[in-house]
């Protein structure tokens, strides 16, 4: 036999041998998994320009390639999981982008946000703002799968290389999620892992709603209204159910009285005379379910009360987002789901709502403009013809005071915030400028633009925000 | 001479190494299961392969919903599915169908165990020689008190402890059970609604305990047991029989309460637990109150349906019964079918329609 055959022979017969030993080469063989697939080319040039990521943030949405992804600021370390028996997936180096410089990428979140992960499939789960911000896991020792007592910086990424190659696409995806540490002393829990991930979305955990009232004049009011209108110090009622649920909310009369003539808000809205004379009330449920009143039941009635709340928490499905209780009703009137208050009273023909006095910008002393539906130029006239609130507060240097003002969060119901919208600019008469976050105020139901004793001149009063927010003699209020 | 005896060796070589493999080729069984089922399956799997040994079960114990989850969203080739809550195999397989086939992950189960939830402790745990089944809620309610509770998420056992509290309330009729153990301990909170006919509690979109809580959230109910263990805890709620296999104190909670007892199938109804949010494709899960019925199917997507079928007769056996029983897990006195017409006929043969 010539040497090259006897070459030949020998190697198809020790391939042969090398595959005889290692298809057997343990019992646990599983049929070929994806885990055992070839990479596949996710960086094929026809691949490198298709969008691999939908990035979602409450002002805009982007799609990403994988080099536009890779272009982000990196951050890398060591990432390995226990599944929720036990079993380890030891620590290997990842790299990828931190889901903080994501979600500050498509423009920032605060902590009313989660940020969304969401895989091709559909599976979807949401990390809190602390998680993002400040790696806020739980992480176990790779070698033991004990849980760690001291506390690792860990960061949250998304991330597209393990040990410097691509992910392998068929197990991974293009994109998988990772909690990496700078060395290798920990693992997380395996379901913080998604895999083939596509889509990420700031997403605010609170939803908003609207409720039409219909009347001599007609309006929708929104879910911030509504809520700084049943303020415990305004018109805020409760009511306690036969299981000890309190449920929280505004009379029904506050909401007729609103569209029952052109004054809304101040002085004496609720209409005694148009009530002796008599109309009915509609209460109309999302699926078209009535219950109607008497004017003269609902006339000062504080105990058919419009709830928003029960138990401090938002409605649950069946009545979100308002539903009819109170002490003078029985069962069937207490209707869940309301979208509408329909007050049987002849539309006024001008616009009865008392919008501020249209002022021209150079006759204006303050300003709210920026990201709204219509720039509100105002002045004390225009602002004291407006529902004016008295409350007491907490200066944060000053201590306790009383504030007259107009309500912060109905100057911008009325300029119309836009979505996507997220902080104030606030100016000084003497350019002064501070921000504040527009959820922090939007969940402030006492904060007013509040009157000094210097006609012209208007403080913000800010309950429970610190000092820095309270500016002063301010000119303009710029949503941004 | 040489060459014919290079020749002999090597084929002496590739004989042993085929007879050796001849010898020990197996046929993979994976199995994905609950972590409650640990330490009965294990012995299961012992027994099973003893029986078959041409079978190799491979298992993986996870919270219920992530065992389906890892068939149904990672797409992993498993042969038998084993729950915690029946419920969730048609909620979670029959309702999603294979990308492949366009035809459902599943389309039978058989209800084959039960258990009862119960408060697991260690003789060091704060108010041990206190605590009992009528002042449980408020003991594991005190703020000094750290209670685990596994991710109703992830986790059957999760959503049952919020259950609990619910029907001990509707119970005693005492309305301020539930407030004093959740109210102020997580970010977003978990929320409870007491309507004519059914006690809603609603799990929110991100479940993160604050830095003071006296509550313990992990993945899955089998995580506790080593903070239980460890004295990072107090007190976590367990099923009885995973109690038991650990040897741990145990605080039973009464039948109304329980979840595990035939006699309270209604009461159990009265209570519903629905996550706040699209956790799956097309499913916003919604877990309504019965008896603990643990459940097995066999996806569709298994690579070894005819020896899954095996594992499962062999589970539902009078030696499965006893394997099981004897890690006091208890087994249905009759297995229950879901669509008996779809079940291999292998177990059809065992099961009364």
């Amino acid at each position: 036999m010539k040497p090259y055959l006897r070459l030949i022979l020998s190697g198809a017969l020790l391939l042969a041998l090398t595959f005889t030993f290692a298809a057997c080469s343990g019992e646990t063989q599983v049929a070929p998994s994806a885990t055992e697939a070839p990479v596949e080319a996710t960086s094929a040039p026809t691949e490198a320009a298709m969008p691999v990521l939908e990035i979602v943030g409450l002002t805009e949405t982007k799609s990403l390639t994988l080099e536009e992804i890779k272009a982000l600021p990196v951050t890398e370390g060591y990432a390995g999981i226990k599944s929720s028996t036990g079993k380890i997936t030891p620590p290997v180096m990842v790299k990828g982008v931190a889901l903080k410089d994501l979600a500050e990428f498509i423009g920032g979140m605060d902590e009313t946000a989660g940020f969304n992960v969401v895989a091709e499939d559909g599976y979807s789960i949401t990390y809190s703002f602390d998680q993002l911000q400040n790696g806020a896991f739980i992480a176990y020792d790779p070698a033991t799968g004990d849980e760690l007592k001291n506390p690792v910086e860990l960061t949250a990424i998304l991330a597209y290389e393990v040990d410097g190659k691509p992910l392998d696409s068929k197990q991974d995806g293009t994109l998988r999620l990772a909690i990496v540490s700078a060395e290798l002393n920990q693992v997380t829990d395996g379901h913080w892992a998604v895999k083939w991930v596509n889509k990420l979305e700031v997403k605010s955990l609170g939803e908003e709603w609207v409720l039409q009232l219909d009347g001599a004049i007609s309006k929708p009011t929104d879910r911030v209204s509504i809520e700084s209108c049943g303020a415990p110090q305004c018109h805020g009622s409760s009511w306690t159910d036969d299981k000890g649920q309190e449920w929280a909310g505004v009379p029904l009369y506050y909401f007729v009285g609103s569209v029952d003539d052109e004054i809304a808000h101040e002085g004496p809205a609720f209409n005694r005379t148009l009530a002796d004379a008599g109309y009915s009330v509609d209460v109309i449920a999302a699926d078209g379910y009535t219950v109607t009143f008497d004017a003269a039941r609902v006339q000062y009635n504080k105990d058919i009360i419009v709830a928003y709340k029960v138990n401090e928490n938002p409605l649950p499905d069946d009545f979100f987002p308002l539903r009819l209780v109170g002490s003078d009703l029985d069962k069937k009137e207490m209707a869940g789901m309301i979208a509408q208050i329909k007050v049987g009273l002849e539309p006024l023909p001008a616009t009865a709502e008392p919008a501020p006095a249209a002022l021209s910008e150079a006759d204006a002393t303050l300003t709210v403009s920026g990201s709204v539906n219509q720039s509100l130029f105002l002045n004390e006239a225009a602002l004291r013809a407006m529902e004016v609130l008295t409350i007491n507060a907490e200066h944060p240097k000053n201590g306790k005071q009383d504030f007259d003002g107009v309500s912060l969060n109905v100057l911008l119901d009325l300029a119309g915030v836009k979505d996507g919208a997220t902080t104030l600019l606030v100016t000084a008469s003497d350019g002064y400028t501070s921000e504040v976050s527009l959820s922090d105020v939007r969940a402030c139901t006492d904060c007013l633009l509040g009157f000094t004793d210097t006609l012209e001149k208007f403080n913000l009063v800010m309950p429970n925000l610190p000092s820095n927010v309270w500016a002063k003699d301010v000119v303009k209020i710029e949503v941004k | 001479m040489r060459k014919p005896f290079a020749i002999l060796v090597i084929l002496s070589l590739l004989g042993l190494g085929l007879g050796s493999c001849n010898g020990q080729q197996k046929t993979p069984l994976v199995v994905f299961a609950a972590g409650s089922l640990i330490i009965p399956f294990g012995n299961i799997e012992k027994a099973f392969e003893e029986k078959y040994p041409n079978i190799d079960v491979q298992a993986e114990y996870h919270g219920s919903i992530q065992v389906i989850r890892h068939a149904t969203e990672l797409h992993k080739p498993i042969d038998v599915i084993a729950t915690a809550d029946a419920a969730l195999i048609p909620m979670l397989m029959y309702a999603t169908n294979m990308p492949e086939t366009d035809q459902p992950y599943a389309d039978w189960s058989i209800r084959f165990a039960s258990n009862h939830l119960a408060l697991a402790y260690a003789p060091e745990s704060k108010y041990a020689d206190e605590i009992n089944a009528e002042n449980w809620a408020e003991i594991i309610s005190r703020p000094d008190v750290k209670i685990g509770i596994a991710d109703p998420r992830f986790d059957a056992s999760g959503y049952r402890a919020l259950m609990a509290f619910a029907l001990a309330e509707i119970a005693d009729k005492n309305y301020g059970l539930f407030a004093p153990m959740f109210d102020k301990q997580l970010t977003f909170p978990v929320t409870i609604f007491r309507g004519d006919e059914l006690t809603t509690i609603t799990v929110p979109e991100i479940l993160e305990t604050k830095p003071e809580s006296h509550i313990v959230i992990r993945g899955a109910s089998i995580q506790l047991i080593a903070l239980l263990e460890s004295g990072d805890l107090d007190y976590a709620f367990e099923y009885e029989s995973v109690i038991a296999q650990h040897n741990l104190k145990l605080v039973s909670l009464p039948a109304e309460v329980n979840l595990g007892e035939q006699a309270n199938e209604e009461f159990y109804k009265q209570v519903q637990v629905n996550l706040d949010f699209q956790r799956f494709v097309s499913i916003k899960p919604q877990f309504r109150g019965e008896r603990i019925g643990y459940g097995v199917t066999i996806p569709a997507s298994a690579e070894h349906p005819d020896e899954a079928a095996q594992f499962i007769a062999f589970l539902l056996s009078d030696e499965g019964r006893s394997l099981m029983e004897a890690d006091h897990h208890p087994m249905f006195e009759t297995f229950i079918a879901d669509s008996y017409e779809n079940l291999p006929s292998v177990l059809q043969a065992i099961m009364t329609k």
